[in-house]
C-alpha cells in the first residue's frame, strides 16, 4: 500500500506476425553466404560430428564445404555424368554417391580415393545412405529398387522392386540396421525389413511422387513429403496417417530435422522453408530464400543453416555469436558492459556484507533494513512528485514518441486522471507544442488511443484558442484538422460499406427464416412461434466475434 | 436466495419475517474502530481502541486482541490510562468505568454530575482526579461546552460553544512545576485557560477555521491546524496576547490532525493527503510517510516515543516503527467513501456501496465495496475480514484544495458458481472533462496461492456505463463459463472463456462472444434461470427471455398498463 504504483501503460498486440521464442531463435542467423554452382543442387548432408561438413552434390561433382570458412575442403570429380545424392558416413570418414550411369561411388574422404564401386541398378540412383552399422549401404534408383549393399565385399545382399516409379527418396533407421524407407514417384512410401527378405513390411499412399523421407530418431514414426503436403505416419500403427499438413503452396523437395528433434524443416519450390513444431506441426517460423529450394542442411547444434537451389546457388547462414551481436548493436552491448560493472559493485557489497556478518545486533536493538529500490521510470517518479509538466515532457522525446507511444498515451492518461492535464499542457513554447501536435496528428487515427488523444487535443485547443501563435504551430494545427477530417471521411466510407453489408445479411437471414417455418408446417405437432414482437425482431442482427 | 441469508448492514441488523430458515447474527455493535482517538498504556505495550459500546485492548507488538471489554451501554466517548494499569473510560450518558487493563476485570463505576446535564462528547483526563468534559451547547447546535470536574469541589464550566470533535479540545503544558494549560478550539479562535494560575486568554488569526489543536506536554508551546493546511506554531501562548507564531505550511486540505511526540522533539500531522508528515520542531526539515491508504483521523504517538499509531477513515489504525514505516495495522470492516462526482439521477446506493453485497460460494463470505478501487471479501460467520483486494491496481489519489479528483470505483461484481471466477468492473469518470475509462477484469482463483489473479482486462466492455453482470449458473464445470453484461450503450454482450492456448504456453481469456441489442431499449435488468437454461433481459417494460447457447429470442413478456422500468 505504501509503495507507489507504476502508470500503467496499455498497449495492444501489434497486428501481423507474432514474436514467440521461435522468431526469435531462426531470427538470430546471419545475413547468408552464398555459392555459386554450376547446376542445381540436388542433395545437401551435414556430416554428424564435429567440424560438420558439408557434402554437396550438383552437376557431375560432390563438394564437401568447410561450414566455418565456406571453403571447399574436398571434391570429387569422378563422374561421367551427374552426381547424386552425397551422404557422408557418420564417424565422418567415407562419402557415397550415387550418379548417372546407376552405379553408387565410395570415396575416402580423407585421401580423396575412390575405393568401392557398387554396380547393378540399371537407371540413375538418386539417394544413397549408410546403415546406421556403418558396413552396408542402401541405395535408391530409378530402375524402380532398392538395393542393399554389403561394404566390404562390394557385393548386393538384397535388392526390392516393388515399386512402380522412380524410387527418389529414401532413409535409414537411426536404431537399427535393417530397417530403411523408400519413397518413390508412384506415391507410395514403402518400408522395409533386411531380414525378410520377401518384401516391404509397410507401405502407405502419400497421394502424390514422394519427394523426400525422414524417420524420426525415437523410430515410431515417419514423415513424407511430396506435392504440397507433409504426412506424418505411425509405424508402430502399420502406417496410420497421423497428420497432413499443407503450407507450402508450391512441391516441397526436402525435410530436415533440427533443434534436437524438436523442429522440422521443409523446403519447397515456393522458395520458403517453413520450421514445424513436431508435436502440433503448427509453423512456428518460416525462411526465405531468392530460388526454390531443393535441398536443406542444418548442423546438429542448429549452428548453419544450408539451403541448396535450383539456381545452383548454396546459402550458408550461420547462427549470431555474443561477440557479432555486440559488434552489430553497440548502444546495446555498453549496456550489458554497464549491467557487469554494477554486478561488480554489488558483488563488492555482497562481500562486505559477509565480512559484517560476524557482527551480531543486540536482541533490543532495531537494524533498519535497506528498501527496495525498484526501477521507477522518469515519468513516474515526476509524477509521484506532482510535476505535471515534466512528466509530459520526459515522454516527448523523439524515441518514446516515435517508437513507443503506448507510453506517451499512458502518461497522459493517468494526467487526465489526476485532472492535470490542463497545467501539464498550458504555457508550452513553440518546440514542446511541435512536439505534442505531431504527436497527436500522427495518433490520432489510432483506434486503441483515439479516445484520450481526442480529449488531449480537445484541451489544447481550449488552451491555445486565444493565444496568438507562431505561424509554425498554427501549421501543425491545421495539419491536425487535416488528419482528422481525412479520418471522419474515412469512417463515414466504413459506414456505408457496414450498411451495404447489414442489408445483405438481413435478407440472408430472414429467407434462411423463411424456409425454416415451411419446414415445420409439415408436422403434426404445432410449434411455438415467434410472438409479434419477437417476429418483429426477426431481422435482428449480432455482431458476432 | 442465498445472498439475501448473508445480508447484514453495518449495525444493529433488522430481524426479516417469514425467513425461518435464516439465522440472523445480531452484531452488538458497529465495529468503527476510528471514531475516537486510540490510547497507548502508560509501557506502550497495548492500545485501547473504543469502539461503538465496545472497548478493545490491542497488544502493539502483534497487533492482535487482547481483552473485549463490554460494560457500557452507550457509546464510548473517551478513553483515558489513569493509572499504569487502570483504564478510564466514559460514555455519552456520563458513566465513567475503571478497568484493569491487565485481566479486562471492571474496578469501578460511577457516573459524572454535571449540572444535571444526561448527555456529554468528549472526555479527557489530564490526571489528579481532574476529568474535562464536554456537553451540549445550551445556545448553539453542534457545538460543545467544557467542563472541569473535580472530586472535591463542584463542576466548573470552562468554555462556551467550543467545537465538539475530540481534537478540538488539548491539555497540557505542565512546565516542570505541574501546572495545567486548557485549550480549545472555536471556529475562528482559540481558547486558552491556565487552570493553575487562573489566565484567561483568547487569540485570533485570520478567517481560516481551525481544525485540530494539540499542546506540548512540558513546554507552553501549542500546535494549530487549520481548514488551509496551515500548522500554527503558538510559543509562549498563556502570557502573551500577542504570541510569536511559526507558520508550518505543507498540507494543502484541512490538518485532521496534529500530534506531539512523547519527548516533544517532533511533530506529527496528518490529512486527508493521506501523507502523515514528521516535523522537527525549530527545524526546517520534515520527514513524509505518504500513501498511507487513506486519510488521516488521528495520530497518537505512544509514551515511549518509538511508536506512532494513526487512525484512518477507511477503518484502520496503523502502527508506524522508529524508521517511518507502517509495519502492522488492525483493520476492522474497511468503510467505503461514498463515491463523489457521479450525476444527481444515480441512485442513493450506486454510491455509497455500488457492488451490494454478493454472496461467495467458494468462501461463503460476501464480496463488497472496500476503499476506492478495492474489494473486501468478508466472513459474516467469524465477523472477520478474509482479504482486501487491489482490483483497480492504481495510486490512490488525493483531492486539491478547490478540486475533486477521482479515484477509479469497483461498481459492479459477479462471481461465477462455483467460484472460480470473479468479474469486477471497475469506473473511473469526471464528469466535467467528459471522459470515462471502465475496465471488466477477470479473476481466476489459485487454489496454491491462495488468491485471485488477473486473467484478463477489457477495456470499454460498453460504450456505456455497464448497469449488471451475471453469470451463467447451472454448468458443471465441464462448459466453458459464460458471462453476460448489459450496459446503457443499449447492447447486451455475453462473454466466454476462451481456449487460447499455443505450443508456448497454456492459456485461456475471456472474449466477446456475441453483442446483441432489443429495439432500441435501454437494458435494466438481467437474470438467468436456476440451470441456467433460459436468460431473462428486461428491456424497460419489457422482459425478454434467450437460449444463452444458441442466442435466439424465445419469447417476449410485457404488461400494457406496466411503463415504468423493470429492475
Amino acid at each position: 500500500m505504501a509503495s507507489f504504483k507504476k502508470t500503467q501503460i496499455r498497449s495492444l498486440p501489434k497486428i501481423g506476425q507474432k514474436v514467440t521464442a521461435d522468431t526469435l531463435y531462426w531470427r538470430k542467423l546471419n545475413f547468408p553466404v552464398t555459392v555459386k554452382e554450376f547446376g542445381p543442387i540436388d542433395y545437401i548432408d551435414v556430416m554428424p560430428i564435429e567440424p560438420y561438413f558439408i557434402a554437396v552434390s550438383s552437376a557431375a561433382k560432390v563438394q564437401i564445404y568447410n561450414p566455418i570458412t565456406h571453403q571447399v575442403h574436398r571434391h570429387f570429380t569422378r563422374f561421367k555424368e551427374a552426381a547424386y545424392g552425397a551422404s557422408i558416413r557418420s564417424d565422418g570418414k567415407l562419402v557415397i554417391a550415387g550418379c548417372d550411369e546407376g552405379h553408387v561411388k565410395l570415396f575416402d574422404i580423407g585421401s580423396k580415393s575412390l575405393l568401392r564401386i557398387f554396380k547393378g541398378h540399371k537407371g540413375p540412383v538418386h539417394r544413397c545412405k549408410f546403415t546406421t552399422d556403418n558396413v552396408h549401404v542402401v541405395s535408391f534408383s530409378d530402375d524402380k529398387s532398392v538395393a542393399l549393399w554389403d561394404l566390404p565385399s562390394e557385393t548386393e545382399i538384397i535388392k526390392f522392386s516393388e515399386h512402380s516409379d522412380y524410387v527418389r527418396a529414401g532413409c535409414v533407421s537411426s536404431i537399427s540396421s535393417d530397417l530403411f524407407l523408400s519413397g518413390s514417384f508412384d506415391h507410395t512410401v514403402k518400408l522395409y525389413d533386411a531380414r525378410s527378405p520377401t518384401g516391404s513390411t509397410i507401405s502407405v499412399d502419400h497421394g502424390s511422387p514422394v519427394e523426400s523421407v525422414l524417420m524420426y530418431p525415437s523410430n515410431s514414426i515417419f514423415v513424407s513429403v511430396g506435392g504440397t503436403e507433409l504426412r506424418v505416419w505411425d509405424m508402430l500403427a502399420g502406417g496410420r496417417l497421423l497428420a497432413r499438413v499443407s503450407q507450402h503452396h508450391k512441391t516441397i523437395t526436402c525435410l530436415h530435422l533440427a533443434s534436437d528433434g524438436k523442429r522440422l524443416v521443409t523446403g519447397g519450390l515456393d522458395r520458403h522453408a517453413k520450421i514445424y513444431d513436431v508435436q502440433s506441426y503448427q509453423v512456428v517460423h518460416t525462411l526465405d530464400f531468392p530460388s526454390p529450394v531443393l535441398s536443406l542442411g542444418i548442423t546438429p547444434d542448429d549452428f548453419t543453416v544450408v539451403a541448396g537451389m535450383a539456381n545452383g546457388l548454396i546459402s550458408m547462414q550461420h547462427r549470431q555469436t555474443q561477440a557479432e551481436a555486440r559488434a552489430l548493436n553497440p548502444k546495446q552491448s555498453l549496456k550489458v558492459q554497464k549491467k557487469s560493472q554494477t554486478a561488480y559493485r554489488f558483488r563488492l557489497n555482497a562481500d562486505f556484507r559477509s565480512v559484517n556478518r560476524t557482527f551480531n545486533p543486540a536482541t533490543d536493538v532495531e537494524v533498519a533494513t535497506k528498501t527496495d529500490t525498484n526501477f521507477v521510470s522518469r515519468y513516474d517518479m515526476f509524477l509521484r512528485k506532482f510535476q505535471y509538466s515534466k512528466a509530459l515532457d520526459t515522454v516527448l522525446t523523439p524515441y518514446i514518441r516515435k517508437k513507443k507511444p503506448a507510453i506517451t498515451v499512458g502518461v497522459m492518461h493517468e494526467l487526465i486522471r489526476r485532472n492535470g492535464l490542463k497545467s501539464a499542457l498550458a504555457a508550452r513554447d513553440d518546440s514542446s507544442l511541435s512536439s505534442i501536435l505531431t504527436f497527436l496528428a500522427r495518433n490520432i487515427n489510432d483506434p486503441s488511443h483515439a479516445n484520450i488523444i481526442i480529449q488531449v487535443a480537445n484541451t489544447l485547443l481550449e488552451i491555445y484558442e486565444s493565444s496568438s501563435l507562431t505561424p509554425q504551430s498554427e501549421k501543425l494545427f491545421l495539419q491536425l484538422q487535416e488528419h482528422v477530417n481525412r479520418e471522419v471521411e474515412y469512417v463515414k466510407h466504413l459506414m456505408e460499406i457496414e450498411g451495404m453489408l447489414h442489408i445483405l445479411l438481413a435478407s440472408t437471414t430472414t429467407q434462411a427464416r423463411r424456409s425454416s417455418t415451411y419446414a415445420v408446417q409439415g408436422s403434426p405437432v404445432k410449434p411455438m412461434l415467434p410472438s409479434a414482437a419477437a417476429a418483429a425482431n426477426a431481422t435482428m442482427i449480432f455482431n458476432v466475434g | 436466495m442465498v445472498k439475501m441469508a448473508n445480508k447484514k448492514t453495518r449495525g444493529p441488523d433488522k430481524t426479516q419475517a417469514n425467513t425461518s430458515d435464516i439465522v440472523v447474527k445480531k452484531l452488538d455493535d458497529a465495529t468503527d474502530i476510528v471514531r475516537q482517538p486510540p490510547v497507548f498504556t502508560n509501557d506502550s505495550k497495548y492500545i485501547c481502541i473504543a469502539s461503538g459500546r465496545q472497548i478493545g485492548i490491542y497488544s502493539v507488538e502483534s497487533a492482535d486482541k487482547v481483552h473485549s471489554l463490554e460494560e457500557h451501554t452507550f457509546d464510548v466517548i473517551g478513553l483515558a490510562i489513569k493509572d499504569d494499569n487502570i483504564l478510564l473510560s466514559c460514555d455519552a450518558s456520563g458513566e465513567t468505568i475503571e478497568w484493569n487493563i491487565n485481566n479486562g476485570t471492571t474496578l469501578k463505576k460511577a457516573p459524572l454530575v454535571v449540572a444535571g446535564i444526561k448527555e456529554f462528547h468528549s472526555f479527557h483526563y489530564p490526571g489528579n482526579g481532574k476529568v474535562l468534559v464536554a456537553t451540549p451547547s445550551t445556545y448553539t447546535t453542534n457545538m460543545s461546552s467544557l467542563w472541569i470536574v473535580d472530586s472535591h469541589t463542584r463542576p466548573r464550566k470552562l468554555f462556551a460553544d467550543i467545537k465538539s470533535t475530540p481534537h478540538s479540545i488539548a491539555f497540557g503544558c505542565n512546565q516542570g512545576n505541574g501546572s495545567l494549560v486548557v485549550v480549545a478550539l472555536q471556529d475562528h479562535s482559540v481558547v486558552v485557560k491556565d487552570i493553575t494560575n487562573g489566565v484567561d486568554k483568547k487569540h485570533m488569526t485570520d478567517q481560516r477555521k481551525f481544525t485540530c489543536v494539540a499542546l506540548h506536554s512540558e513546554k507552553l508551546i501549542m500546535a494549530t491546524g487549520d481548514i488551509s493546511g496551515r500548522i500554527l506554531i503558538w510559543h509562549d501562548f498563556v502570557h502573551k496576547s500577542r504570541p510569536v507564531k511559526t507558520v508550518y505550511h505543507w498540507h494543502t486540505l484541512p490538518v485532521n490532525s496534529v500530534c506531539f511526540s512523547s519527548e516533544g522533539e517532533y511533530l506529527y500531522s496528518g490529512g486527508s493527503e493521506k501523507v502523515m508528515v514528521k516535523w522537527r520542531l525549530g527545524m526546517s526539515r520534515k520527514q513524509f510517510l505518504p500513501r498511507m491508504g487513506s486519510s488521516i483521523k488521528y495520530i497518537v504517538n505512544a509514551p515511549d516515543n518509538i511508536c506512532v499509531a494513526t487512525s484512518h477513515s477507511d477503518n484502520a489504525i496503523r502502527f508506524i516503527d522508529s524508521t517511518n514505516k507502517i509495519n502492522r495495522a488492525i483493520i476492522g470492516l474497511v468503510k467505503h467513501d461514498p463515491i463523489r462526482g457521479f450525476a444527481d439521477t444515480e441512485p442513493i446506493k450506486e454510491s455509497v456501496m455500488p457492488t451490494g453485497l454478493v454472496f461467495d460460494p467458494r468462501s461463503h463470505g460476501i464480496f463488497f465495496n472496500a476503499q476506492a478501487g478495492f474489494l473486501q471479501l468478508f466472513d459474516p460467520q467469524k465477523n472477520s475480514l478474509i482479504f482486501n483486494m487491489d482490483v483497480a491496481n492504481r495510486n490512490v489519489l488525493t483531492d486539491e484544495r478547490n478540486l475533486v479528483i477521482g479515484n477509479a470505483e469497483v461498481l459492479r461484481v459477479a462471481v461465477s458458481p462455483t467460484g472460480e471466477w470473479l468479474a469486477t468492473l471497475e469506473v473511473w469518470s469526471n464528469m466535467s472533462a467528459g471522459y470515462h475509462d471502465m475496465n471488466l477484469k477477470f479473476w481466476r482463483y489459485d487454489a496454491v496461492q491462495a488468491n485471485y489473479e488477473l486473467n484478463t482486462d477489457v477495456t470499454m466492455p460498453h460504450q456505456d456505463r455497464v448497469t449488471a453482470l451475471c453469470f451463467q449458473p447451472g454448468l458443471l464445470g465441464t462448459e466453458m463459463p459464460c458471462l453476460v453484461s448489459i450496459g446503457r450503450d443499449l447492447k447486451f454482450k455475453i462473454w466466454r472463456l476462451v481456449d487460447d492456448t499455443d505450443i508456448y504456453r497454456q492459456k485461456e481469456s475471456w472474449s466477446c462472444d456475441v453483442a446483441g441489442d432489443f429495439r432500441k431499449l435501454t437494458p435494466s435488468a438481467l437474470s438467468f434461470s436456476e440451470d441456467g437454461s433460459l436468460m431473462a433481459i428486461a428491456f424497460q417494460d419489457t422482459v425478454t427471455l434467450w437460449d444463452p447457447t444458441s442466442i435466439n429470442l424465445n419469447t417476449t413478456l410485457s404488461h400494457t398498463l406496466v411503463q415504468e422500468p423493470i429492475e
